[in-house]
């Protein structure tokens, strides 16, 4: 079977990668609002704006990271078995992986403990992803529950694509001029 | 002896534009220039309460006495600010906190007086470089980098780093901000995701790599990730130096002896044993209430490490007059502000106003100068600015809120009024309303605590009759109180209004 057959279509993968941006643009935009007071005290509005303008293009890079991880995983497995349900089972893949990986940040800061830690931590989170990934694609209602869910959640990709680019934009000029 | 050829003579001749610009690169031209040479040395929380050059029953400076046998000591010297940011502004720009308004950390100073730098004050005809290990000092230097025709990384002459804002060293400080400060903060969990863990990740193995040879646990570091030896870091200052364009003003801004104390094998049992102790003061409602055990055990720790500074100063001390360069540079050594250890506090994170907090050392020894000269009139950090501009021939302009230091052209003066200040908790855009001020005037000192609870307060010391600050005379001695009350309160209330 070629590669190609393996590969999700746009119109799939557009659901996946909305989950992954609610995640990782999500995660950053949580803190910064925390963090947004302490700025507003010392920092004009216009570096605020630049300030987030790194955070974007940071996120915009990692969540396209988060795909590509999930199209591998397509590529690796058998169609049947990640292909022909790629926006359920890629939406768990990516969610499961990355609200794991937010547990552990939450909790642990010592470059120490991602060193040591995360790669023991490593195995269960696999295995709770991967159990979770089997049964979004094989219990028919959660299955049709997440790409409903994903579905709807690709509006955000008409907020997040555009901010992405005008970030991307303000980080170059930034830094050539 | 072999005769040149013409052929020889034609090869060399094409060679001589590239021999002269390597030797530009790499060798500082000759003192065409009647200019000083000046190297502001700035160690960050170094107080003067616990130096040996200023009575302190512990051997902590022997380096510093040494230098101060060739230069003016001043015995009363304040920082304006009581950490990093407010403290650094003063000195760089000659201002108090409440005008400058870099008073929040991680602040900058305002627009209106970014320009008012010192860098940007002595003007092209001078090499001016730029070194903060410490970051706030970064963020400052990153501030003023158009007058800086060197501005070397925070994680220059380091053994590890991962600063990542040095990779988009065009946009500084906004790219420190965005990734040092918050993404890839090391003392919180990473606000990115994904590329947070493998940083994260990335730097845990790299921190596996380093040779703590000659220290217990670690070696010294800095809240953002650079980790250093000091012996490195004085080597490469005196690399610099070596390198730079006469003349040249050089400000170097070392983060020891900032915590986390970290001395050397060398230092660490250095005051273990013995039996000093201070004297034993009251806790403070605004303080950390710390255990006094807890306190003395880091007063220790924190000695241990400034004599290990000290020596290491020492070294640089030495390089400096081997090579020459003390004879014709001015080196001003000084701190950004203090630390403290008494009173239920260690550190300097907190709005006291106590003297170990904002006491610093200042020596200032001059080209070819053989023998001591003492100040004990009160002089502040703001003072710094003006006495360098004149020494460079540069005017003294009034905008500035210091005054050249005595032995500089300026004249002793215990009835003029300084000031320190903290209003880290507010904006720096608005009316302070939460602020420790402090004044010194006459050998007094007022330190007034505004809107950290429900009653504004003030605390009255005599300085000469009761140095350890115990005894508060604001009840006590009225009309000294009222006196100095009325000044204080009008100067901060004509300062303290929004931007």
């Amino acid at each position: 079977m070629s590669i190609k057959n393996k590969l999700p279509s746009l119109a799939q993968v557009y659901p996946v990668y909305a989950i992954i941006v609610i995640l990782t643009y999500g995660w950053t935009i949580y803190w910064a609002l925390w963090k947004l007071p302490s700025w507003l005290d010392f920092l004009p509005l216009g570096e605020i704006g630049v300030i987030f303008c790194y955070l974007v293009a940071t996120n915009f890079f990692e969540s396209l990271l988060a795909l590509f991880g999930v199209i591998i995983v397509s590529l690796v497995l058998p169609r049947k078995w990640f292909r022909e349900v790629f926006v359920s089972r890629g939406s768990v893949l990516a969610a499961s992986i990355l609200i794991s990986i937010m547990i552990f940040e939450y909790h642990f800061d010592k470059p120490s403990d991602y060193f040591y830690k995360f790669p023991s931590y490593l195995p269960l989170i696999l295995l709770i992803a991967g159990v979770l990934t089997f049964l979004a694609g094989w219990i028919r209602m959660i299955r049709k529950a997440v790409e409903v869910f994903a579905e709807n959640a690709v509006i955000f990709l008409f907020i997040s694509l555009p901010l992405s680019l005008l970030s991307l934009i303000v980080v170059i000029v930034r830094n050539i001029i | 002896m072999t005769r040149l050829s013409r052929r020889d003579f034609l090869k060399l001749a094409a060679m001589a534009p590239a021999a002269l610009a390597f030797s530009q690169t790499i060798m500082p031209s000759p003192l065409g220039t009647d200019s000083p040479n000046i190297i502001v040395l700035v160690f960050d929380a170094m107080s003067a309460d616990n130096l040996s050059l200023y009575g302190y029953p512990r051997k902590t400076s022997p380096n510093f006495e040494r230098l101060a046998q060739r230069s003016t000591v001043y015995h009363s010297h304040y920082s304006a600010g009581s950490f990093t940011t407010s403290g650094t502004a003063s000195l760089l720009t000659g201002l108090y906190p409440w005008t400058h308004r870099a008073i929040s950390i991680n602040g900058q100073v305002a627009p209106a007086f970014a320009q008012k730098n010192i860098f940007s004050l002595f003007g092209k005809s001078y090499d001016r470089a730029g070194f903060g290990q410490n970051f706030l000092a970064e963020l400052l230097l990153s501030e003023f980098r158009s007058g800086l025709d060197v501005h070397l990384s925070p994680a220059a002459f380091s053994v590890r780093q991962q600063v990542a804002g040095t990779f988009f060293e065009n946009d500084t400080p906004a790219s420190y901000y965005a990734f040092d400060d918050f993404l890839f903060r090391s003392s919180s969990s990473p606000r990115s995701l994904i590329f947070g863990l493998i940083e994260r990740a990335l730097f845990g193995f790299r921190l596996k790599s380093i040779s703590t040879v000659g220290y217990s646990d670690n070696i010294p570091h800095t809240d953002y990730k650079i980790y250093y030896r000091l012996e490195d870091v004085f080597r490469g200052l005196m690399s610099q130096v070596n390198q730079f364009r006469r003349p040249f003003l050089a400000y170097f801004h070392l983060w020891s002896p900032h915590a986390p104390y970290i001395p050397s094998k060398q230092f660490e049992q250095l005051y273990k044993k013995d039996k000093w102790a201070p004297p034993k003061k009251p806790n403070h409602p605004l303080g950390d209430q710390v255990s006094f055990g807890i306190v003395q055990y880091q007063r220790q720790q924190y000695d241990a490490y400034v004599t290990n500074v000290d020596w290491e100063f020492g070294h640089f001390l030495d390089a400096l007059e081997t090579s020459g360069e003390l004879d014709r540079t001015y080196l001003v050594v000084t701190s950004d502000h203090g630390e403290m250890f008494e009173r239920g506090v260690f550190g300097h994170d907190n709005p006291l106003m106590y003297d170990p907090i904002l006491h610093s050392p200042l020596l200032i020894s001059a080209p070819g100068q053989n023998s001591r000269s003492d100040i004990y009139s009160q002089t502040n950090s703001v003072d710094v600015l003006p006495t360098l501009l004149k020494i460079a021939g540069r005017d003294v302009s009034a905008w500035c809120a210091g005054r050249l230091l005595p032995g500089f052209g300026g004249v002793e003066d215990d009835s003029r009024s300084t000031f320190s200040m903290d209003a880290k908790p507010g904006s720096s855009f608005g009316r302070l309303s939460v602020a420790s001020v402090a004044m010194r005037k006459n050998g007094y000192k007022l330190i007034y605590y505004k809107g950290y609870t429900g009653t504004d307060w003030f605390e009255l010391y005599n300085l000469h009759d009761d140095p350890e600050e115990l005894t508060n005379l604001f009840n006590k001695d009225v009309s000294m109180s009222n006196a100095m009350k009325d000044e204080l309160l009008t100067t901060f209330n004509q300062n303290s209004g929004p931007l």
